[in-house]
């Protein structure tokens, strides 16, 4: 029995003696643990950088495109007061009057305008009250100015 | 910690006397150091040699494995730290001194830069309407190297565009012949049109963006505003003088690019906004300008002249609200708008209008009054010519006023005389004659005023009437102008202002001005010019509802031959009429002129041929300005009774 124990502590003790090669694969799989957390942080930090640069093109190519739709409403803008401006062109409203038959008068008399009068046509064709306010209502060049400044605020 | 011992090591223990020599020895190897001591004893001791040389080839095959192993190790660890080091090495050197070049090379490779184009400043009337503006355009070119189906390439650029025969003969040659990389099909056709061709993605042909300058209202200003060639640079007019403002300053893109030349998304890009040009606002009103061009275009045509000038000016500030030049085209034999600006280029003997700076003279200097009285034949010598009036008449005493409305040549030479040669020409140059205006156009003329002492024969008196001397249309509207504002010079305007990037509108400054003659004196004169038109040579002037005040003139043109009568005999004449409105109160002041009017017709006088424009002009230009007329009775009216 004693011989018995002896033995099993003998085995004890080998195995014991046996530990320090176990505790050496140990180091070597906390190296290797190190190792494969290093490459798991290096990899999600490599795909959140992809995320991150995903995103970012996304909104690059949101940006360029809100860019683009700019530069072509400003195109826009310029071929349409050049439009305008040929239809209120005294070139084409000459022609026009001349196609209805309209003719330059022969002799110009200036009639005085009861104030009155004049201040009820004003109303009737709706030149009073605040129109001037409404900025379809401004002027060729004041409204190229609001545009230039818009331009100019948000280069 | 003590080394433990596995079964099988006890047993090669057991079995190794050798060992146990070394053991008793009583030192163990604790390391791989001890392990090599151990082998110079286990070589000293008394053992078997074929058992010892056995467990010592063994172990010592293992501790040469162990030590080549750190070897290479060592071997490798330095060949690591010293490449790492060579890389270092170059990279330091790369980044320290020869890496801009690389660095740009490589930028080449992976970046584009784009330049961006600025915007030419718009050019507004006083109004704030569009007289000259850029729009969106396309330019279309093909790279006939890259072009693989030439015919059906051609065939779509011609449905598309246009092409005549021509054109498409020289562009299939090119096609052919793929010896160019480069060949304009057709510069800046509409936006939407470019696109339709971008949109087919025709192999070899380019279509880019490209702005074109354009005048919305026609012809209208085009004699002013001026021209831009197809780079859009101005070469003529405005767009000459104000070019460096309008242009602005280009800017550029650089964008990082993939190998195929797309766009990388999201990728670092530089951009330098392109800053865009000024745009000018004028001080001519297009309707005004446009009627008067109306106007010349009927007149030069009606009387078969050459051509025709006017001139619109605001009397107080030198603003021109119109500034017309039309011209008959000598092979179509048609009256157009010319692309010169002759009202300031051009310069002639002025004629009679020039009477008034003499009768200004004469009368601020106090050598005149509007009633003195001159015995006037109708001609008179000069030196080697005989100088006369424009009809025959009698010896007769005219006052000074009479002179001025009858426009005798004689009498204002008396008047010059009276007043003293030196001090009438110390005038005409107060009144501007003989130097350029502050309008700075490109080309414009001084005119010729030589000083008095270099006046040779009858010039010393001819120029007191308009001969000898030369004007521009716009040196001698401001001459007159002076009188329509009480005396005070004021140099014309064409700009009023500039509207900068930010939007803001920078107003000119206001125009210079110098008193000429005390404003009693142009007061006088502004009544006899009144009589002028009510009485006198201008009664075609005359204008319903507004009292007018001007002068006349018929000048003789010089030939080539130095003279004033071509080979043939005839003599060419350019009549004019300048005159404001209303007499009263003057705003405007408007000069017409017409170039050669047919010699032997009665078209030939200003009177005939311009004042009657003028008095065409007046309504229009008094309802663009809001002018309301006087409550005052019409002074021809008053005058008759």
């Amino acid at each position: 029995m004693a011989l018995a124990l002896r033995d099993r502590r003998v085995e004890g003790r080998q195995r014991t003696a046996a530990r320090p090669v176990l505790r050496l694969v140990n180091t070597r799989s906390g190296t290797a643990r190190a190792l494969v957390l290093l490459a798991t942080i290096l990899a999600s930090g490599a795909a959140t950088l992809g995320v991150i640069h995903t995103q970012i093109a996304s909104r690059q190519t949101h940006i360029d495109r809100i860019e683009q739709g700019i530069v072509d409403a400003g195109e826009q803008f310029d071929t349409l007061r050049a439009i305008r401006a040929e239809l209120r062109a005294p070139l084409r409203l000459d022609a026009a009057a001349r196609n209805l038959d309209m003719r330059p008068a022969m002799s110009t008399s200036f009639l005085p305008v009861d104030p009155q009068v004049h201040a009820v046509v004003i109303a009737a064709t709706g030149r009073s009250g605040d129109a001037g306010a409404i900025p379809d209502d401004l002027g060729p060049l004041d409204q190229f100015r609001l545009v230039k400044v818009l331009g100019a605020a948000n280069p | 910690m003590s080394r433990r011992e596995t079964p099988d090591l006890r047993a090669r223990r057991a079995a190794a006397p050798a060992r146990r020599v070394h053991s008793s020895t009583g030192r163990r190897p604790a390391d791989k150091r001890a392990a090599s001591a151990d082998s110079k004893s286990t070589r000293s001791a008394p053992v078997p040699e074929r058992r010892l040389r056995s467990v010592d080839a063994r172990r010592s095959a293992t501790r040469t494995r162990v030590g080549n192993q750190r070897r290479r190790v060592q071997v490798v660890a330095v060949a690591i730290v010293g490449f790492m080091m060579l890389i270092g090495v170059r990279v330091a050197g790369l980044q320290t001194s020869g890496g801009d070049h690389l660095r740009e090379i490589g930028r080449d490779q992976w970046t584009r830069t784009v330049p961006l184009s600025a915007d030419r400043g718009t050019i507004f009337d006083r109004n704030g309407e569009e007289l000259a503006v850029s729009i969106p355009a396309s330019t279309i070119s093909i790279n006939p190297k890259l072009i693989t189906d030439p015919a059906a390439t051609l065939s779509v650029l011609t449905s598309l565009l246009d092409l005549d025969v021509e054109e498409q003969q020289g562009l299939y040659d090119e096609m052919v012949r793929r010896e160019r990389g480069f060949v304009y099909v057709r510069r800046q056709v509409d936006a939407a049109l470019g696109a339709q061709i971008a949109e087919l993605r025709l192999s070899g042909v380019n279509v880019e963006d490209e702005s074109r300058r354009i005048l919305p209202g026609g012809d209208t200003g085009r004699s002013v505003i001026g021209l831009t060639d197809i780079d859009g640079v101005g070469i003529a007019g405005l767009e000459l003088q104000y070019d460096e403002m309008l242009t602005g300053s280009n800017g550029e893109t650089t964008h990082e690019v993939a190998p195929g030349g797309r766009s990388v998304p999201g990728a670092d890009g530089d951009t330098v906004n392109p800053v865009p040009g000024d745009d000018l606002i004028l001080t001519l009103d297009r309707s005004i300008q446009f009627t008067c061009e109306e106007a010349l275009i009927d007149q030069v045509t009606a009387t078969g002249s050459k051509a025709g000038t006017c001139i619109v000016m605001d009397v107080d500030s030198g603003e021109l609200f119109a500034m017309a030049s039309v011209r008959r085209d000598e092979s179509s034999d048609d009256v157009a708008i010319t692309s010169g600006n002759y009202a300031a280029v051009d310069a002639y003997e002025p004629g009679s209008v020039a009477k008034v700076i003499t009768i200004a003279a004469g009368i601020d200097t106090g050598a005149v009054s509007a009633d003195t009285t001159f015995v006037v034949p109708w001609r008179r010598q000069h030196g080697e010519d005989l100088l006369r009036d424009s009809h025959e008449h009698p010896d007769e005493e005219l006052t000074v006023r009479q002179i001025l409305v009858e426009s005798s040549n004689i009498g204002t030479i008396d008047v010059q005389l009276a007043t003293g040669r030196p001090r009438h020409w110390d005038y005409m140059r107060a009144f501007g004659l003989g130097e350029q205006t502050a309008l700075g156009f490109p080309g414009e003329s001084g005119g010729i005023l030589k000083h008095w002492t270099e006046l040779q024969g009858s010039e010393q008196v001819t120029v007191s009437y308009g001969q000898g001397l030369a004007s521009t249309p716009i040196q001698l509207v401001t001459a007159v102008n002076v009188i329509a504002n009480d005396g005070l010079y004021v140099a014309p305007k064409v700009v009023r202002g500039v509207v900068g990037a930010d939007g803001a509108i920078t107003p000119t400054a206001p125009s210079a001005t110098h008193e000429v003659v005390r404003p009693e004196s142009a007061a006088i004169v502004q009544d006899m010019m009144v009589d002028v038109v009510c009485a006198g040579t201008a009664t075609r002037a005359q204008v319903d509802s507004f009292n007018v005040a001007g002068k006349t003139g018929t000048g003789l043109k010089a030939q080539p031959n130095g003279g004033y009568e071509d080979e043939s005999g005839q003599r060419s004449y350019y009549a004019s009429f300048v005159g404001f409105f209303p007499a009263e109160d003057p705003q405007v002041t408007v000069l017409i002129s017409i170039d050669e009017p047919p010699a032997g017709t009665i078209n030939r006088f200003g009177g005939t041929a311009a004042a009657p424009v003028f008095a065409r002009l007046v309504p229009t230009i008094a309802n663009e300005l809001g002018l309301e007329p006087p409550t005052t009775t019409s002074a021809c009216s008053a005058e008759e009774s």
